[in-house]
């Protein structure tokens, strides 16, 4: 059995994620030694990639290289992934990566009507499904390390966490090594 | 006499928008209609430096009036059923969805795919930092009430 990370939220759930090593080693080897010790930060809702929660300030070594691996533009759900700053470019923190959780899928999508005024619409299958974009800003997109894969059996958890986060507001969570 | 749009933040804070009548006259009664009204306000996740509702119901359906596609700090927009087949699904039910622009670097957007226009009907010159402080306080602390309501004034 390979690797696997945990992620847990201060209002309950937790989700298990497969470290995809032979797509990712490089990248998986530096995250897997940033949680040598349970590490805890908050989540944030995306502003610009879609259904998509992220953290910005995961601690590396200040001369890390991170290499672009298993890249990937458009997201799938349960990618956990973090950029390279060959692709964050200026966004890139010297010190940090960013972490972030793709919760969109079709499998369970709330549209903001029916959280905020209880009403059902009726959703065509006419591309507005499409899978979303990594970005780094409004209007770059970018492509992302994608190193680790929610599980299948706890997708629906992980999905139900990042829509409470959309609408709850930043949340505290910790990711340790199983 | 000039028609605006307050709106009463439950966290704190109000703003005013100046009624754009002359750009978007259908547009604006229908927001008119719905005054006063109470309503949940959240964080957009592909628009950038956006807030959103969709709980607001609409007349009429929201015609394509002062099409923007880039929006600018203080612009409130609602967006047309044509835009993407949310809106669309959102117009077959009566409802409408209400948009403010609180920071720079701003693109209108159907879905996280599809960027499209908007029906900018007010726009809110002063107080842009409380704007501001609003949008970011909805990002990071999640969903806030508001009420929308709407008086006449004097200034021109």
């Amino acid at each position: 059995m390979g690797k696997q990370i945990r992620f847990s939220f201060e209002k309950g759930g937790s989700f298990v994620a497969d470290m995809l090593e032979d797509l990712a080693p490089v990248t998986c080897k530096v995250i897997w030694d940033a949680i040598e010790k349970p590490w805890t930060e908050k989540m944030i809702n995306t502003k610009i990639s879609g259904a998509q929660i992220e953290t910005p300030y995961l601690p590396v070594s200040d001369d890390l290289v991170l290499p672009n691996e298993n890249l990937w533009h458009f997201s799938n759900c349960g990618d956990i992934a973090t950029i390279s700053p060959f692709e964050y470019r200026e966004c890139s923190i010297k010190g940090y990566l960013p972490l972030m959780v793709v919760y969109g899928s079709p499998k369970l999508y709330i549209p903001t009507v029916t959280h905020l005024a209880k009403q059902n619409i009726k959703r065509k299958d006419d591309g507005d499904t499409v899978r979303q974009r990594y970005k780094k800003n409004m209007l770059e997109t970018c492509r992302a390390n994608v190193f680790a894969q929610v599980v299948e059996e706890n997708q629906e958890e992980m999905i139900k966490i990042g829509w409470r986060i959309r609408f709850e507001g930043i949340e505290g969570f910790t990711v340790e090594r199983c | 006499m000039a028609k605006k749009l307050k709106f009463v933040f439950s966290r704190g804070g109000e703003l005013h928008a100046d009624l754009l009548e002359e750009d978007a006259p259908v547009t604006c009664r229908l927001f008119l209609e719905q005054c006063p009204r109470t309503m949940k306000m959240i964080h957009c996740v592909s628009a950038c430096h956006e807030l959103t509702t969709d709980d607001i119901p609409s007349s009429e359906p929201i015609p394509e009036e002062n099409l923007i596609h880039f929006g600018k700090v203080g612009d409130v927009a609602t967006v047309s059923g044509n835009q993407s087949s949310t809106l669309t699904g959102l117009e077959e039910i009566g409802y409408t969805t209400l948009c403010f622009v609180y920071g720079p670097h701003q693109r209108f957007q159907g879905t996280g795919m599809q960027s499209n226009r908007a029906t900018v009907f007010a726009r809110i010159k002063e107080n842009l930092d409380l704007l501001h402080e609003i949008g970011h306080r909805i990002r990071i602390h999640g969903e806030e009430d508001f009420t929308m309501s709407s008086y006449e004034t004097e200034e021109e």
